[in-house]
C-alpha cells in the first residue's frame, strides 16, 4: 500500500491560436506551437519524470493533462495528442470554449475517452456574448448539449468579475438544465488581454459575498457548485484553523501542477506569466526538483505582505497570478505578496 | 541527474508524502 495518490496534473495549451477574442483573456497575442512529434517527446518528457518518482520514493501518482488554448480543437492532431496520453499513462481532459463541438466532435471527443470537457460559459447570454463575441452563447450551449447528450462528463467554468457576478444563480439554474456535472468560478487575472479590466476584480468583501453566496447555491444544487480558487478553500474551513505546516490545499502552483505554454514554456500557472524553462529544453524532473520559482512558492518563509504569517497559509497561500498581476501594475516584479482580493488575512 | 538536484528532490518529496499522509490531498486544481 503506497498511501494517497498524488494528483499531479499539466494544464497543456497547445496553442494561442481561438476563433473566439474574449475581452478578459489571460493571452495577449500568438506565440508559435510545438508541433505533434515535439509535443510526443513533451509528453515522454513528463512521463519520465513521473515514472521516476514512482520508482524512486514509492510514490503513487494519479497524474493528467488537461489540454486546452486558444481553443485546444482548432488544433487538427488533437486526437493524435489525446491518444498520446492515454498511451503514456495519463488521464486527459480538454478545456474548450464549446463553440466548435457538434454531433460529430462530440462524438469523436467521446471515443477519445477522455475524462471530462471543461466548457467555459462567463454568464447569461448579453453577458457572455459581451465578454465573447455575438453569438457566442447559443454555440457554446449547443456545444455542451451535444457533448451532455453523448454521455460526456462535462463541466462548466466562469471566470468571475464584476461584469457577470449577478448572473451566478441564474447560471447555476442553467448549469443544472443542461445536465453538466458542475460548475465552478474562478477569478478574473488582469493580466494579457484582460489587463485592461483590472477595475472589474472583485474588491475584498466582494469576494467574501460572492463566496458565502456560491454555499447558498451549493446547498441547494443537485450539481457540483464550486470554486477552486485558493481564497475558496478559506471560506469552506468555516473558521477551523488548520494545523499544518504543509500545504495540503490551495494553490497548485509549485506542489502539483504546472502549465505547459503552445511553444512549450513551462510556467508555475498559465495566469501566472513566469517562464521557469522550455520542455522541449529541460529534463522536466530536474526543472521540478530544482526550480527556484517552484521552491519559493513551496516555503512559508518566502510570502511577504501578511501571506507569510497567515494561519491559513497551508490552505491557501492566496492566487499568486492574481498578486503578481497587480503588483507588475505597479511596476514590481512580486509574486509572493499579498493576493489583494484576500478578505481573510488570517494572521498566526 | 547532479547529487544536489536529488537531494533537493529527496527532501521534496519526503515533504509531499508526509503533506499526503496528513490530509489526502495536496492542493486544488484551478484549471482556467
Amino acid at each position: 500500500m503506497k498511501g494517497t495518490p498524488y494528483d499531479f496534473f499539466v494544464q497543456w495549451h497547445l496553442t494561442e491560436r481561438c476563433n473566439l477574442r474574449c475581452r478578459h483573456c489571460y493571452q495577449s497575442g500568438r506565440v508559435s506551437e510545438l508541433g505533434y512529434e515535439e509535443i510526443r517527446r513533451a509528453i515522454d518528457n513528463v512521463s519520465n519524470a513521473i515514472r521516476g518518482w514512482v520508482t524512486e520514493y514509492d510514490m503513487q501518482m494519479s497524474p493528467s493533462l488537461h489540454f486546452t488554448g486558444g481553443e485546444p480543437l482548432l488544433r487538427q492532431d488533437i486526437f493524435e495528442i489525446l491518444h498520446c496520453a492515454r498511451n503514456c499513462g495519463f488521464s486527459s481532459s480538454l478545456m474548450s470554449n464549446g463553440t466548435l463541438i457538434d454531433g460529430d466532435m462530440a462524438e469523436r471527443i467521446k471515443e477519445a475517452q477522455v475524462s471530462d470537457v471543461q466548457v467555459s460559459l462567463d454568464g447569461l447570454e448579453a453577458t457572455h456574448n459581451s465578454l465573447r463575441g455575438e453569438g457566442s452563447y447559443q454555440r457554446t450551449l449547443k456545444g455542451i448539449r451535444n457533448l451532455v447528450a453523448r454521455g460526456v462528463e462535462t463541466n462548466i467554468n466562469l471566470t468571475v468579475s464584476r461584469l457577470n457576478m449577478g448572473d451566478t444563480g441564474g447560471l447555476v439554474r442553467l448549469a443544472e438544465e443542461l445536465g453538466v456535472s458542475a460548475i465552478a468560478f474562478s477569478r478574473l487575472v488582469p493580466t494579457g488581454r484582460g489587463s485592461k479590466l483590472s477595475n472589474q476584480t472583485l474588491s475584498r468583501v466582494e469576494v467574501s459575498d460572492f463566496y458565502k453566496k456560491l454555499r447558498e447555491y451549493r446547498g441547494k444544487s443537485r450539481i457540483v457548485v464550486t470554486s477552486r480558487d485558493p481564497l475558496a478553500a478559506i471560506a469552506e474551513m468555516e473558521g477551523e484553523i488548520p494545523q499544518s505546516e504543509m500545504p495540503i490545499g490551495g494553490c497548485a502552483a509549485g506542489i502539483s501542477g504546472v502549465t505547459i505554454a503552445a511553444d512549450g514554456t513551462i510556467m508555475p500557472c498559465r495566469r501566472m506569466d513566469l517562464p521557469i524553462g522550455n520542455i522541449g529544453e529541460v529534463s522536466f524532473r530536474e526543472l521540478w526538483a530544482g526550480s527556484p520559482v517552484l521552491w519559493s512558492l513551496r516555503r512559508r518563509e518566502s510570502y511577504h505582505d501578511g501571506c507569510n504569517s497567515c494561519r491559513y497559509w497551508s490552505v491557501c497561500r492566496g492566487c499568486r497570478a492574481i498578486a503578481l498581476a497587480f503588483a507588475r501594475a505597479e511596476g514590481k516584479e512580486d509574486y509572493l505578496g499579498a493576493d489583494p482580493q484576500c478578505p481573510y488575512g488570517g494572521k498566526s | 541527474m547532479r547529487v544536489e538536484l536529488r537531494e533537493k528532490e529527496a527532501r521534496l518529496f519526503q515533504d509531499l508524502k508526509k503533506a499526503l499522509a496528513e490530509s489526502k490531498k495536496l492542493a486544488g486544481n484551478c484549471l482556467a
